[in-house]
């Protein structure tokens, strides 16, 4: 690799870390210095990449914000002046106020087909490290495993109960469950959602545990299958997803909550 | 008639409110996955929108859709942000409790077209890159938290994150250099 490849390389991977997760003053100074080499580079084709990748793994995430800050943008948007270099020649007049919300039916097929392929993709090639031997429910539970009561969740039923077991160590783990409806996996199906406290984006995103069925209205034991590494587990949750899970759940119906009991300080 | 940034730039009045009622959604939506805390997010998406009104103009239609710029400088900001906030929100208890109801006058966010082919891209991408990028991009894993949470070297994590950064570029057509001023976003 010659100087001017090697320098090239670095920068791309500057460019690639400033798209994912930004640079600090003193990184930034040193990429501008960098980039006098290449003047015609386009900087931004790195975030470009990165906002459209973003735009289709979240296309089913999107939420209204709240009314109130709504509210406040809109009494902003209505002060606001645009800046005096507009050439007045190249104004033109208002159009007639927005329209009303339209439910856009044709395109709920697209969206939901990404976020299933994305979900697909997540699923399939999450890689834990250091695959351990699969290990029984009760020799979890011989070496220690953490148990969590479940309980009925806000949409769940009273007949529900069971417990959560999981092993940091070997990463694997167990729901045990009585009483959770029989679904039909055509229709939907049960996902577990995993709360981590070493990891705080796990508050608005939980670490998918994997989706199941329940076949009979016998207890059911049913493997955790975590797509991220779980460490310190605070909050189990299982919701009632569309037929192969959601990556994101709105959390509308959550049947099942397990708490890890918080240690008294 | 252009797009709404466009319209914005040239000093159309409605264009203004437009903006926010087509991509409040997004904005908000992104902030609240950067951010976690409500209140974080909610300066964010005042100082982003603001952003967007004033420097419309720099907006161009031919490097990029709209949604994807908008996306690309809400990501900036958030990222700075969130960089910049020294504690990490503190864990609460679900169920969210933040308003999920659509509000009337929004809109949600057409798939446009960069980021349906961006999704089928990712599907090209080797396994290691597909699932770099999506924690990094997703989840706002840094390259660090990559690299604990799957095991990775971090040197590996950051060439899987650079090359499927490139291969995602060359697929959706984003040209690395182009005959436009350098950079839309106002830093380097």
């Amino acid at each position: 690799m010659n100087h001017d490849t090697f320098n090239l390389e670095h920068v791309h991977s500057l460019l690639s870390d400033r798209a994912l997760q930004g640079m600090d003053a003193a990184e930034e100074a040193g990429l501008r210095c960098l980039l006098t080499q290449y003047p015609d580079l386009d900087t931004d084709s790195f975030d470009r990449a990165a906002a459209a990748l973003d735009l289709a793994l979240a296309a089913e995430d999107q939420e209204a914000m709240p009314l109130a800050l709504f509210h406040r943008l809109q009494a902003q948007a209505a002060s606001f002046t645009a800046p005096a270099s507009v050439n007045p020649a190249l104004v033109i007049p208002a159009l007639a106020p927005i329209a009303p919300p339209r439910r856009r039916l044709g395109n709920t097929a697209p969206l939901t087909w990404i976020g299933w392929l994305v979900a697909a993709v997540i699923f399939l090639f999450a890689v834990l490290p250091g695959q351990q031997p699969k290990l029984s429910y009760a020799k979890l539970k011989e070496r220690g495993a953490l148990v969590v009561a479940a309980g009925k969740g806000p949409h769940g039923t009273e007949a529900m109960k069971g417990e959560f077991v999981w092993d940091s160590n070997t990463q694997q783990g167990y729901m045990k469950l009585a009483g959770l409806p029989v679904n039909n996996p055509k229709q939907s199906q049960y996902q577990l959602w995993i709360f981590d406290k070493t990891k705080p984006f796990t508050k608005d995103m939980p670490i998918d545990g994997g989706v199941f069925d329940i076949s009979s209205d016998k207890e059911a034991l049913i493997p955790i299958k975590a797509n991220l590494k779980v460490d310190e587990p605070f909050l189990f949750a299982i919701t009632i997803e569309p037929s192969g899970g959601v990556m994101q759940s709105k959390r509308d119906q959550l049947v099942v909550m397990g708490a890890v009991p918080q240690a008294n300080p | 008639m252009g797009t709404v940034l466009e319209r914005i730039a040239r000093g159309e009045k409605a264009a203004v409110q437009e903006c926010l009622s087509r991509y409040g959604g997004l904005v908000w939506s992104l902030a609240r996955r950067f951010l976690g805390n409500a209140t974080e997010a909610e300066d964010a998406v005042q100082e982003i929108f603001v952003e967007l009104w004033k420097n419309a103009a720099r907006y161009n239609p031919s490097l990029s859709s709209e949604p994807t710029y908008i996306t690309m400088i809400a990501r900036r900001r958030l990222i700075d942000r969130r960089r910049k906030i020294v504690r990490r929100p503190e864990l609460v208890q679900l169920p969210d409790a933040v308003a999920s109801k659509q509000i009337p006058g929004t809109n949600q966010i057409d798939l446009v077209d960069e980021a349906s082919q961006a999704a089928a891209a990712l599907m090209m991408l080797r396994p290691e890159q597909k699932q770099v990028l999506t924690l990094a991009v997703y989840q706002g894993l840094t390259h660090e938290e990559i690299s604990q949470n799957t095991g990775l070297p971090l040197g590996t994590v950051k060439t899987h994150a650079r090359r499927g950064l490139m291969k995602l570029r060359e697929a959706l057509g984003i040209p690395s250099r182009p005959a436009t001023p350098p950079s839309m976003l106002g830093g380097i």
